[in-house]
């Protein structure tokens, strides 16, 4: 009788080994060689990282989203600002909203990605100190094509912290209060991150969540606060390029 | 054979077989984690949970892939059959992959958030109206349920308590299964990937379970002609000695002629365990041999030798002009017929 293999009797195997072992080393190999080209073909996830402890003290802006502005320097002429998140995937809008215009010590865990600096974990205690009033430039109506990330998975927590895989991460991060990013596809006014608001400058609508992760063009006004610019626009009206 | 349960019925042969799976899955794992990095052109790496998301969620998916080959494949070349005797432990390893590529997904994006992470997971993207950004882990919950499903219910104590014909159908499941992973892949990480690597492996992957099973699925023989009732099963040296041929009944499943000293006896195609193709075993120790996990069974009444307990539906043989004959309405299980002898 021809070779019949009975699975408890491993010895009934042997007409078979040589071929059963060279399938068995041929998936190992394919294996092998399909992990090492599709581990090696990740997309780019871009260069944000962690920036350090920080500590520091400027005046609060809460809307759209928690900004600290911190006093023109050597390197930062016009001001520097600083978006504001908590502890994981939550923001920190209350304690902005009762220091909002005030002088404030913040201290949190930096990150930083391109010209998104970003603190998260975020505590903020009343400061003695000056607390001028943050000058918004007006940078004109703007038609951007870009794609809204949650600013603090974005400028490095996590890598990749962009894309549609990340969609859902970011829709959670951003109903939870975390400032979202409008990252565009051309820089504007050499800014290719610019925080978001609506069109009156006020937290986007619960209706983001359909626009968030993929590329959407929109229009909308952009205005500045000391070195971040900010998106103000309909996210409800955003279009697939 | 079941005469009482085991958590797991070890032999050599599942030592073996799962050994090499294994270390296949290892090897797989660790080059994707520890070796790939070190040629991707990125500006700083992936985050560890990312990278392991990658890694675990592409190997669960060419391990689905080769469940789903190996059965086809089989009937194609009795050599597989080897590979088919533990695909259970095959599932279950494979929906242990799952599992770990789900559960990195779930605490690096719905946890740490003021939401139950349940709640985040389901309402974090709810976009159902569109395809670019639909919510695709809708497709990776219902692919993850099915594995678990079928790996708690692999054990033959579900098996007996479920019925081999319940098991099996729901055993089936997996196709469903392999279709929501496919879905749940080419609408997130796909649409994410700036390589179409992954998509071309895919597609790869979706053509060759299709031609395998199409390959296979081709059943060249049709019920023969029938003489007062009788099925015309054709002539006894058709059948070679300890081998046995299928007759296809209509409306029924098909019957298994086996050929012994001499003599034919006829039983279900079907086996007792888990449905497997009886006609593709054989006659070893003078007992019809399942392929698919050995299972044994006397070729004149059916029944498993004792202390087991299966028990094959018999069918009766006649000889009218050098043709055998079947009588396709069957006998209970475990009914003795005697065996026909060749003249
Ligand atoms: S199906 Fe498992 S032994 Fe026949």
């Amino acid at each position: 009788m021809s070779a019949f293999f009975v699975g408890w009797h491993l010895a009934s195997i042997r007409p078979w080994a040589g071929f059963l072992g060279m399938v068995c080393g041929c998936a190992m190999v394919l294996f092998a060689a399909v992990a090492l080209a599709l581990g090696s073909v990740a997309s780019d996830p871009g260069g944000g990282d962690f920036s350090g402890e920080k500590d520091l003290t400027g005046v609060v802006v809460a809307a759209p989203y928690p900004l600290l502005v911190l006093a023109p320097d050597a390197e930062h002429p016009t001001g520097h600002a600083v978006l504001l998140s908590g502890g994981g995937k939550v923001g920190i809008q209350v304690q902005a909203d009762a220091l909002n215009g005030k002088r404030v010590r913040a201290t949190g865990v930096g990150f930083k990605r391109g010209t998104i600096d970003m603190m998260v974990g975020v505590q903020l205690q009343p400061a003695e100190g000056p607390s001028p009033e943050p000058t918004v430039i007006p940078l004109g109506v703007w038609r951007l094509t870009g794609e809204i990330c949650d600013g603090k998975c974005e400028s490095g927590i996590m890598r990749p912290g962009n894309g549609l895989s990340h969609k859902a991460c970011a829709n959670v991060c951003i109903s939870g209060g975390v400032p979202p990013v409008f990252v565009t596809t051309a820089p504007v006014e050499g800014a290719s991150f610019l925080l978001m608001g609506d069109a009156q400058g006020r937290a986007l609508p619960d209706a983001f969540g359909d626009h968030t992760g993929m590329l959407q063009r929109m229009d909308g006004s952009v205005v500045r606060i000391a070195d971040v610019a900010i998106f103000r626009t309909d996210v409800t009206a955003a279009v697939t390029p | 054979m079941s005469a009482r349960y085991l958590p797991v019925g070890w032999n050599a042969s599942k030592l073996v077989y799962d050994g090499v799976l294994l270390a296949i899955v290892a090897s797989y794992i660790a080059v994707f984690l520890w070796v790939a990095p070190h040629f991707q052109h990125v500006t700083l790496p992936l985050d560890a949970y990312s990278a392991r998301m990658g890694a675990f969620g592409t190997c669960a998916f060419f391990l689905l892939t080769a469940i789903l080959c190996i059965g086809p494949a089989a009937r194609l070349d009795r050599r597989f059959l080897p590979l088919l005797y533990n695909r259970r432990h095959f599932g279950v390893l494979t929906c242990a992959v799952a599992l770990t590529h789900a559960n990195a997904a779930f605490e690096w994006y719905f946890s740490y958030s003021p939401l139950d992470p349940f709640v985040a997971l389901l309402s974090g993207n709810t976009s159902f109206r569109q395809i670019s950004g639909f919510p695709f882990e809708v497709f990776g919950i219902f692919g993850l349920v099915v594995l678990v499903l079928l790996a708690a219910t692999s054990h033959d104590f579900w098996l007996r308590f479920l019925t081999p014909p319940v098991w099996k159908s729901l055993h089936m499941g997996l196709y469903a299964g392999y279709l929501a992973v496919v879905l749940h892949v080419a609408l997130g990480a796909l649409q994410a990937a700036h390589n179409p690597l992954l998509a071309v492996v895919m597609t790869l992957c979706v053509l060759m379970v299709g031609v395998l099973h199409l390959a296979a699925g081709r059943r060249p023989a049709r019920p023969g002609d029938t003489i007062d009732g009788w099925i015309v099963a054709g002539r006894a040296d058709s059948i070679a000695e300890g081998r046995a041929i299928a007759v296809p009944v209509p409306g029924a499943e098909p019957v298994a002629i086996f050929r012994h000293d001499g003599k034919l006896s006829a039983v279900t195609n079907l086996c007792a365990h888990q449905n497997g193709p009886l006609s593709e075993g054989a006659v070893i120790d003078g007992c019809i041999t399942c392929p698919w996990h050995g299972y044994q069974y006397r070729l004149a009444d059916g029944c498993a030798p004792p202390p087991y307990t299966e028990k094959l539906v018999t069918f009766r043989l006649k000889f009218t002009d050098g043709m055998v004959l079947l009588d396709p309405s069957p006998n209970p299980p475990g009914t003795y017929v005697e065996p026909l002898r060749v003249a």
